[in-house]
This record gives C-alpha cells, structure tokens and sequence, in this order.
C-alpha cells in the first residue's frame, strides 16, 4: 500500500488532504532537488575524472574527451532543468506517456528503416559495413523518439 | 471532453502553478488538461477533485462524442 492509497483510504475533508498534499510535496520537492543536486554532482565528478586522467595518465585521448563531454551535459542539462521547473517535477504521468509513446512509434519505424537497409544490401544499391549500419540505427532510433515525443508534447496526449 | 478545472480553479483562487504542486505534475499538464486535450488517469482526476472540493464526474463532462 503506497502512500497515496493510505491518503485515499482515509475519509479526511478537503482541508485535511490538501493539508496532507502539502506535506507530501514537501517530501516529494526535498526529492527533487537532492535528485538534482545528485546530477549536478556526478556531472562535476566525470569533468573532474577527464581532466584529471588526461593531466596525470597517459590513457587514449578519446576516454578524457568522453567524459569531459558526459560531465558537462549531465551538468548543464540538470542545472537547465532546475531553472525552468523550480519546484515542479520534470516528469509526471504526461511526460512518462508520451515518452513511452515516442519510444514505441521511433522501434516501428526504426523495423522499417532496417527492411529499408536490407533490401538496399541486398540489391547491392549501397555497401554497407557493420559499423555504418550500426551508426545510422543509432543516430535514427535517438533522433526519431525525441522527434516523436516533441510531436506528443506538443499535441498534449496520444489518442 | 470538456472539464471544469478552470472554473473551479479560479473559484478555489489558485494559479495553474499552485494546483500542479498540490496534485505532482507539471504545470503544461494541467494547461492541457484545462484545454480537454489530454485525459488523465483516475489517480489524477481524483487528486485534483480533491483539491478542488469536487467530485470526478463533476470535473469532467463527457459528451457521447468522446466515448466513440
């Protein structure tokens, strides 16, 4: 039993739940912003781990740029966040819906675009490597559900 | 559907911010929500009856159109 089946058994007036809301969006904000401060943390932690591996290992240069690049989005993307949402969660059962959505269309379409390259292969109309293939299913897959889910977010919900 | 949180919302004098950080979600929910353009879950439609000293089937007014 969760917390909010517990809130609804409880036969309590509106002044009493709204009172019980506030309390547990108090809980729910505390979340939030350690959830962000936890982000923004780790985003600080993996430039650090770049620049230190790159000043004092001698490691590919590859691995440094990497995570200076990972660190720096994480950080950028969650303080980004924070600013724009404050209090507010960043998700809720919209958001967490249509993003489901946008994962589902982006796999169908992606089913298509390997039939596409197969036949493709197959008629010898292209030579496609392993890595090339691989690429482009992940550039389309990434590229397709963030494109859908925009389409979502702003038509409001999926019929 | 067409729903009555706007009303409701202004007779309780709260801001679309303040009703979607009582009920958890954001506040371009409840902007579409207020619009009839996104149908909620019942855990949703029954916090925010809630917050607005309502019931479900008085927030929410469906028309034979919608259940097609």
């Amino acid at each position: 039993m969760n917390k909010f089946s517990v809130m609804f058994n409880k036969k309590s007036s509106t002044k009493w739940y709204l009172i019980e809301v506030k309390l547990l969006k108090g809980i729910e904000v505390e979340n939030i912003k350690k959830e962000y401060k936890y982000k923004l943390a780790l985003g600080v932690v993996l430039m650090l781990a770049g620049i230190l591996s790159a000043a004092f290992f001698e490691v590919n240069a590859s691995i440094p740029i990497f995570l200076i690049t990972m660190g720096l989005t994480m950080f950028v993307i969650t303080a980004f966040r924070h600013f724009r949402q404050g209090d507010l969660p960043d998700r809720d059962e919209r958001t967490k819906k249509l993003a489901a959505y946008g994962i589902t269309y982006s796999w169908l379409l992606t089913l298509v675009l390997i039939t596409v390259l197969y036949w493709v292969e197959f008629l010898g109309l292209a030579e496609l490597t392993a890595g090339a293939t691989l690429g482009i299913l992940l550039f389309f897959m990434i590229a397709s559900a963030n494109v859908f889910r925009w389409y979502f977010m702003q038509k409001g919900d999926v019929e | 559907m067409k729903t009555r949180i706007k009303e409701l919302r202004a007779r309780h004098d709260l801001t679309q911010e303040a009703l979607a950080n009582m009920v958890g979600v954001r506040r371009e929910t409840i902007v579409f929500l207020e619009k009839g353009k996104y149908n909620p879950s019942l855990k949703l439609a029954y916090k925010i009856a809630r917050c607005l000293d309502t019931t479900i089937d008085e927030l929410f007014i469906f028309e034979d159109s919608d259940l097609e």
